[in-house]
């Protein structure tokens, strides 16, 4: 479904991603790991359109999002969940759920979309008015995630799942996430934490100093020797 | 006592005033951290179409608001897009130096169409008032306050309630993550600056029934809606409102102790004061774009 092949981006002239290829098919989770600096975000932001690739394709179904600017990604069903949750601290959590839905125009969908989102989160249905600065960061993960469900996506970008989660609110997390993948939404996951984002995925890709570095099944990836060597300290 | 409770009416009256001439001010401020200078020729123009339109067909001031409010709307809409865009997200003096010149060119060329004359809007109504007892209303300032009242309230309304409103305050609190949404910020930030000049024309439309109209009236009015904004915090708009009626009633209370000649010198004190007590503002600025 998403399509990356020969993909080279970065900032200004500083090169950030080198020759990246990734493929998320349809209803499948995959996670893209390793340490904090890789080039993990700037590859979601490429895709979102965020920052320009400078060579290289990203194809999602069909279609080149090279140079599309960040409302059309998401219009065509890409939805991205930002490093630190970034939300809208002074507005509700419904008014950040309807941020989500921003390029959705009819108002039924949105609706009913809502309630779907509510069913995953049912604490935000309940928090709905509260200011989206006030929630706990458990769920503000939740809130955060929601939003970009709010987009009707068909692959959901989570950068950062568990960064700065407790370990209980990151295993309330994954059910949900699980759900939300059955009910056929693509989640291409971002993680430091490898563990986790490895268990919850069914392919990885290890990304190091902006190249991949391995890739393979879960099971395959968190039995490699390199991998719980460098990433699980084992 | 009666001369006190005089006064206080006077400064909540002309506060109502401040607060929407601070107003869009404020929005611009708050949404794209612009110190827009042009505020206060836009606000001039407002007061010159308003006067052009009474004084030439005898249009009740009242009926010209939305005329010059839709007439900005559309320059303001076209200056941000055309000349402000270009320099987004470079140093903050770039865009004062930008709207000051804009603001010479208006003026400038108000000077020379309209030439330098003071000139007032006099509608039949404007010596009516309303007697209480000892005290006096007058119909006009009271009408312009509801007015500004209104305009007020009308952008709350539309900031809170609205889909567009909604995207200015989530621009205003992260815009790459607004991005993220969908949300076009260069459109959200035209249509902020076009919405802020409109509502800056409003109050120069009604600000011209109740002061002097003259190419140079927007500069005053500039410096108060900077202490507008600064009392109330940034973009907020409800603290707009209280640091218009604030800043009236000081102002009004002032000039009745020391004499109107310290009228200007208060404003600067009371903005010295409040940056030196509460820097943020009264309100606080929390959410704001990082």
């Amino acid at each position: 479904m998403l399509r990356i092949e020969g993909l080279v981006a970065g900032y200004g002239r500083t090169v950030v991603l080198r020759d990246v290829d990734l493929q998320v098919g349809a209803a499948e989770i995959v996670a893209l790991v390793g340490m904090n600096g890789a080039g993990k975000s700037t590859l979601l932001k490429t895709v979102s359109g965020i920052v320009r690739p400078m060579a290289g394709s990203i194809v999602f179904m069909e279609r080149l999002l090279n140079g599309l600017a960040p409302a059309q990604v998401v219009a065509l069903g890409i939805a991205h969940v930002p490093e630190g949750r970034r939300l809208f601290g002074g507005l509700t959590v419904r008014e950040n759920l309807l941020m989500g839905a921003y390029t959705r125009v009819d108002r039924g969908e949105v609706r009913a979309q809502l309630e779907r989102v509510w069913s995953y989160f049912p604490i935000l249905r309940e928090r709905q008015r509260q200011l989206a600065g006030k929630l706990s960061g458990g769920e503000q993960q939740m809130c955060s995630i929601a939003r970009g469900l709010m987009a009707k996506p068909r692959l959901l970008m989570i950068d950062e799942l568990s960064l700065g989660l407790a370990p209980l609110a990151i295993e309330r997390l994954l059910p949900t996430l699980r759900e939300i993948n059955r009910d056929g939404v693509s989640i291409l996951l971002l993680d430091q934490d490898v563990q986790t984002a490895l268990e919850l995925a069914h392919r990885g890709y290890v990304l190091e100093t902006g190249r991949i570095t391995m890739e393979g099944g879960s099971a395959a990836l968190l039995g490699s020797s390199d991998v719980r060597a460098k990433y699980l300290g084992i | 006592m009666g001369a006190g409770v005089q006064i206080v009416i006077n400064g909540i009256l002309i506060g109502g005033i401040y607060a929407c001439a601070g107003l869009g001010f404020s929005l611009v401020w708050g949404v794209m951290n612009i110190i827009n200078i042009f505020h206060g020729a836009t606000i001039m123009l407002g007061a010159y179409i308003t006067f052009w339109l009474f004084h030439l067909y005898g249009i009740d001031p009242l009926v010209t608001v939305p005329v010059s409010m839709l007439t900005l709307f559309l320059i303001g809409y076209a200056v941000q897009r055309i000349l402000i865009n270009r320099i987004l997200g470079g140093p903050l003096f770039m865009a004062i130096i930008l709207t000051q010149g804009l603001t010479l060119i208006a003026v400038n060329l108000a000077f020379y169409l309209w030439t330098g004359d003071f000139r007032s809007i006099r509608p039949p109504y404007a010596t009516w008032s309303l007697a209480l007892g000892p005290l006096v209303v007058p119909f006009l300032r009271l009408i312009i306050f509801v007015a500004s009242l209104l305009l007020t309230a009308l952008l709350v309304v539309f900031l809170g309630w609205t889909k567009v409103g909604r995207a200015i305050r989530a621009t205003r609190m992260d815009r790459e993550t607004a991005a993220l949404m969908g949300v076009e910020i260069e459109k959200i930030y035209a249509l902020t600056f076009a919405i802020g000049s409109a509502i800056a024309a409003g109050a120069g439309s009604l600000i011209g029934t109740a002061f002097v109209v003259e190419p140079g009236m927007g500069d005053s009015f500039l410096l108060k809606s900077f202490v507008v904004c600064v009392i109330g915090g940034l973009g907020n708009m409800g603290g707009a409102l209280v640091g218009g009626l604030t800043f009236g009633l000081v102002e009004t209370i002032g000039v009745a102790v020391f004499g109107p000649g310290y009228k200007d010198a208060i404003a600067f004190i009371l903005l010295v004061v409040i940056l030196l007590i509460r820097p943020e503002g009264l309100f606080g600025r929390e959410y704001y774009a990082r």
